[in-house]
């Protein structure tokens, strides 16, 4: 599932063999783990051959057929501006997975460092740091993210970092909280008394142990992001026109509704599903990476 | 351990709940009291500003004074001035630097005190020298208020200023009462008190107005309601579904998309007037420093290639975008005055010309695609507005960034010169003065264009000070030609203004200005 | 634990304090201030001046802070430019509203979510688990402003059953708020479920395999009673947790909710004080949601210490 780094001690790496191995199995053994990654893959082949697969350009606008059902010309009709609403659907799964993904992993490669250095060095640096975190908390993650957007102003790249800043201190926190516990190991107090370097402990010693419960937040935080990224669009912080965006569609629908209700159906479907998917996927990696789950 | 989880769910649970609902209960408005009742509820498109006529600066605002501040004119359905606390229409000085204005007998404030000369001079006083008043400006030229009886008043102005009766039309004109103003000061928004079918009841937020029957009105036999109630209901779908549902019985500006559910459900009817306001592009022709700055060079096509702004005027096709994101129902013009003003100019419009468009670009000898960025309002209709204005000056070679902005970010960006294109509008005002004067001036705050033609600046001050109407019509109609030529900003259309209401509810005065008057309105009890 | 009390308290008044500095400084980040969203129509440059001057805006923002401060520490959080109404009085209007909206989420999180997560337990890996799981999951996933829109299409316009939106106070009549209520509160409640039945569900399963519960069926007590009791009592647990962790989520799911149902508390003031530019408001909202937050996060600790003091106070809330 996820790559963990090699250890440098025989014996860890050959626990790390066994887990990984005994996760995959326990993975592989739920049906609805397996049926959110094939989505998941569906979603990112939708995405990256979207201009191989979209009957239509998805900014061409043709006046004469504007809100028509969905027929054989328009699989799924076409929009307020006559565009195809099936090519736009498959244009959106783009912004809507580097928003979604993207954010994620950015929000991840800037916190687990932050945690790492926090929970190895304590005191002051850490007390500055989790203040600092706490007070991040303290607002709901949308707010913070709507706020950060309107700051930066609505663009696709914006809405990916706002979504991004938004979700780095909860990761910061648990990466802390797993790195406060690390620390105590056997092998890792050795390493320090051995004189290694601290990076070096922090790299080869703690990072391995943090891995599985930051990948298991980032499975939850994938599909959440996704929807956060409809929901900014949605208020008007997202994508540029005519840039095709689930959330975007969603706010153009609202004013459709009446006379064009798939316009409305289709965009919200493609939301639910992806984000469904991540999270099915989300849901046996967490399984998979955490035994407790399990009887 | 099932007793611990059920003593948790009562102990923790249930008196959150009680808490909350009964909190729930405190802010129930005066006049919720009861649906059924004589309450008549109109849903807002957005939420009113501070309920000052002073301060005021927002159209959803007027529709509320429309109902509880009377002005000391008012305009009749054709839009003609006609009096309301004045006695008559003002006797204005042949060098139009005096207007004598007499006022109805027997008036009384909502607060029962009466209404004289020395209230208007108060109020006007309050209106030019408060430090936070958007009506100064407006009032520009009015020097002094002179008391002459108790009845009537003098006003001095320094130079003629022929929209001034049409001023006192509006928000300028609307006379609050002076013990009102003694005892409140700043907060006279808090509870506003002036003459009026309708006085203040409560404003428990930003979103809900309540107003009741006042006692004192002078012309109470004729007001049938107990009360109004106003709701902000941001979208018109939401809005036009609370209406069917009974829940609301007037609809402010419903969407043209939802048009067709109001005429088609049997329980509702809707009323359209053509906006006496218009929304259009704003180009960047000289904003370099400021719309409060000189004009200057700005490093953008359109100011560096004027003919670039025809070229562009030409690739759009003013009908087909009505047609698409309005229904056919708004009015497509090229003129800051709608054709059923009486003041409107008959100017004739171009058509879609792409040939000559792209002739125009060649000729400017910029390469194309000419990146040209729209700023637009972050929301879905305006978006769409730039996504069809993209696609049609696409055939021209511009290429154009939509980039929809949210609105106070927008008006800061067009205030410093931040921008090429912005699109946007103006609500409207009677007088074609006022809907165009200060969007051409030198160093005025709303010339976000930056434009400064001497030719248009001088006819804007020879009609404003005109007092002549025949000659000010000739003016406006060789303005707005010369309009169309700097054209640093694109007229698109004049919106159209639908009120949705119930069947059961009549007497509802809907105008031209767009404004709910609800003095005669009534729900019929059968209903 | 009287110690560890005192320490949770200081530093979660110091979070709050830290908390407003960046809402102060956040919100000014905004490009363009109230002046500008006030003075819209005429863009005067006297009454922008003044406009500032009124509300300290031309002083240097350190001593703006000092000024809101000094008056929020008194209890008065100012007034807004926009309305002119006090912030605490709208605070006082809209708070129940919004307590109102996520209390019924709340129970009808609990009244699904418990029962779904128990359900998936007893028999994990069996139909009723996949069933559960996959409800609970679809509801994590749902966009619910989307959802509400689509509730809105088909049961308020087409349908007739519910009122489209908007809300009615519980006092002029409780019938018609619980109606206008009962969508957004489902939409909101739903996403609550989701996360309360997979928490249900893995303390259920750790708490199945737990020494006392094996000893318990050695007793010979019958598997309801085995799993009611201790499912009832994990579920408490679980209440609580959720509570806390999910106060954030629910809070953000309020202002989508608010937006599209049309409700006047809490959320919808938060969006429309951002774009508005309205600072006092903005700042009397995220103070109170903040100190909200942080104070049921505080609550959240200490009761999980009393209920199960085996568990780590000062473990990550992850």
């Amino acid at each position: 599932m996820t790559a963990v780094p090699v250890q440098t001690e025989p014996a860890a790496l050959a626990a790390s063999t066994l887990r990984r191995r005994r996760a995959r199995r326990r993975f592989t053994a739920r049906p609805l783990a397996v049926l959110g990654a094939v989505g998941v893959v569906v979603v990112v082949l939708v995405a990256i051959l979207a201009p191989l697969i979209s009957p239509a350009d998805p900014s061409a606008s043709n006046f004469d057929t504007v809100l028509a059902g969905p027929s054989v010309h328009h699989l799924a009709g076409t929009d307020q501006l006559g565009r195809d609403v099936l090519s736009r659907l498959f244009f959106g799964a783009r912004s809507a997975l580097l928003a979604g993904v993207l954010s994620t992993l950015l929000a991840t490669v800037v916190a687990v460092p932050i945690g790492l250095v926090a929970g190895y060095y304590r005191r002051v640096v850490d007390a500055v740091v989790m203040r600092v975190m706490d007070v991040a908390l303290a607002f709901p993650f949308l707010i913070l993210a709507v706020g950060l957007a309107a700051i930066l102003g609505p663009s696709l790249v914006n809405a990916t970092l706002a979504l991004g800043i938004a979700q780095v201190p909860v990761i910061v926190r648990i990466t802390r909280g797993e790195v406060l516990a690390a620390r105590e190991l056997d092998y890792v107090a050795a390493a320090r008394v051995n004189g290694s370097r601290p990076r070096a402990i922090m790299a080869r010693q703690i990072l391995p142990n943090v891995i599985s419960p930051v990948v298991v937040q980032a499975t939850v935080a994938i599909p959440a992001s996704i929807i956060g990224a409809a929901i900014l669009s949605f208020l008007g912080l997202g994508v540029q026109p005519p840039t095709a965006d689930w959330g975007a569609m969603l706010s153009d629908a609202q004013i459709y509704l009446s006379q064009a209700p798939w316009l409305g159906v289709f965009p919200g479907v493609a939301i639910f599903l992806t984000a469904l998917s991540f999270n099915l996927l989300g849901d046996g990696v967490r399984d998979a990476l955490d035994p407790k789950m399990r009887p | 351990m099932v007793a611990t989880v059920r003593s948790f769910l009562t102990s923790i649970l249930l008196p959150t709940l009680a808490v909350s609902l009964a909190a729930t209960a405190c802010t129930s408005s005066v006049l919720g009291a009861d649906r059924s009742s004589n309450q008549l509820v109109v849903a807002l498109a957005e939420a009113p500003d501070a309920l000052d006529p002073t301060t005021s600066s927002t159209f959803v605002s007027r529709i509320v004074y429309a109902n509880m501040c009377e002005k000391l004119y008012d305009v009749d359905a054709n839009l003609n001035i006609v009096p309301q606390l004045a006695a008559a229409l003002p006797r204005i000085s042949p060098d139009g630097l005096t207007y004598t204005i007499q006022l109805r007998q027997g008036i009384r404030f909502n607060d029962g005190t009466p209404l004289n000369a020395a209230a208007v001079k108060t109020t006007l006083h309050r209106y030019v020298t408060f430090a936070e008043s958007n009506r100064a400006a407006e009032l520009g030229p009015l020097t002094s208020v002179e008391v002459v009886d108790p009845m009537t008043v003098r006003l001095h102005l320094s130079k003629p200023f022929a929209p001034f009766t049409s001023i006192l039309a509006d928000r300028s004109g609307m006379i609050l009462s002076p013990a009102q103003l003694r005892k409140l000061g700043d907060n006279f928004a808090r509870h506003p008190v002036c003459v009026g079918p309708f006085s203040f009841a409560a404003r428990p937020s930003a979103d809900e107005i309540d107003l009741v029957r006042s006692k004192y009105y002078y012309d109470r036999d004729k007001v049938h309601l107990d009360g109004l109630q106003f709701q902000v209901v941001v979208d018109s779908n939401i809005r036009v579904a609370d209406m069917r549902a009974g829940d609301v019985d007037v609809v402010d500006r419903v969407a043209p998309q939802d048009v067709v559910a109001v005429k088609d459900d049997p329980d509702t009817t809707e009323v359209s007037r053509t906006s006496l306001g218009y929304q259009g592009i704003d180009l960047n022709v000289g904003n370099a420093h400021g719309a409060l700055k000189d004009s200057g060079s700005v490093d953008n096509p359109f100011s560096q290639h004027p003919e670039l702004r025809q070229a562009f005027e030409l690739s759009l096709d003013r009908s087909v975008i009505n047609k698409i994101i309005f229904e056919g129902q708004y009015v497509p013009d090229c003129s800051p005055i709608p054709t059923n003003s009486p003041w409107t100019t008959g100017t004739a419009c171009s058509g879609r010309d792409v040939a000559k468009a792209k002739a125009l670009v060649a000729h400017s000898g910029v390469k194309t695609p000419i990146k040209v960025p729209l700023m637009v309002q972050a929301a879905a209709l305006p978006e769409q507005l730039g996504t069809i204005i993209q696609s049609m000056a696409k055939d021209a070679g511009f290429d154009v960034q939509v980039q929809p902005t949210e609105f106070t970010t927008a008006l800061k960006r067009a205030q410093g010169g931040k921008f090429t294109m912005f699109q946007i509008g103006w609500s409207g005002r009677l007088d074609p003065d006022q809907n165009i004067f200060s969007f051409y001036a030198p160093h005025s705050g709303l010339n976000y264009t930056g434009s400064d033609d001497p030719a248009i600046v001088n006819l804007l001050n020879n009609a404003r000070t005109s007092t002549d109407e025949q000659q000010r019509k000739s003016l406006y109609r060789t303005l707005v030609d010369r309009l169309n030529q700097e054209r640093s900003i694109i007229y698109l259309y004049h919106p159209s203004l639908v009120l949705g209401l119930r069947k059961s509810v009549s007497g509802v005065q809907f105008y031209g200005d767009g404004l709910i008057r609800l003095k005669t309105a009534q729900i019929d009890s059968g209903a | 634990m009287r110690w560890y009390l005192a320490r949770r308290v200081a530093a979660s008044i110091l979070t709050l304090f830290l908390a407003t500095i960046v809402v102060f400084f956040g919100v000014r980040a905004l490009p363009g201030g109230p002046a500008v969203a006030l003075s819209a129509e005429s863009n005067d440059p006297a009454v922008v001046a003044a406009i500032q001057h009124k509300y300290h805006l031309d002083e240097p923002v350190v001593s703006q802070y000092g000024h809101w401060l000094g008056l929020a520490l008194t209890g008065d959080l100012g007034d807004s430019p926009l309305t002119k109404l006090s912030v605490s009085s709208v605070l006082a209007n809209r708070i129940p509203v919004t307590a109102e909206l996520t209390l019924l989420a709340l129970i009808i999180g609990l009244l699904i979510g418990v029962p779904a997560g128990v359900l998936a337990a007893v028999r994990p890996g069996k139909f009723t688990d996949y069933l559960a799981s996959g409800v609970a999951l679809g509801g994590l996933s749902i966009p619910h402003f989307w959802f509400g829109i689509v509730l809105i299409l088909l049961l308020a316009v087409h349908l007739h059953f519910l009122p489209a939106a908007g809300f009615v106070p519980i006092l002029s009549d409780p019938v018609s708020n619980l109606l206008h209520m009962l969508m957004p509160a489902f939409v909101l409640g739903a996403g609550l479920a989701a996360v309360i039945m997979r928490q249900t569900r893995s303390a259920m399963l750790e708490s199945l395999g737990a020494d006392y519960v094996r000893t318990a069926r050695a007793k010979g007590l019958s598997e309801w009673r085995v799993v009611a009791v201790h499912a009832l009592r994990n579920s408490l647990v679980t209440v609580v947790t959720v509570f806390g962790l999910q106060l954030g989520a629910l809070i953000g799911g309020v202002v989508t909710i608010e937006q599209v149902f049309d409700i006047p508390g809490i959320g919808k003031l938060t969006l429309d004080s951002v774009f508005q530019r309205d600072y006092p408001t903005l700042q009397g909202v995220v103070l109170l949601t903040a100190a909200a937050y942080i104070v049921v996060n505080l609550l959240v600790d200490l009761t999980y210490s009393v209920i199960n003091p085996r568990i780590r106070v000062t473990g990550a809330a992850a």
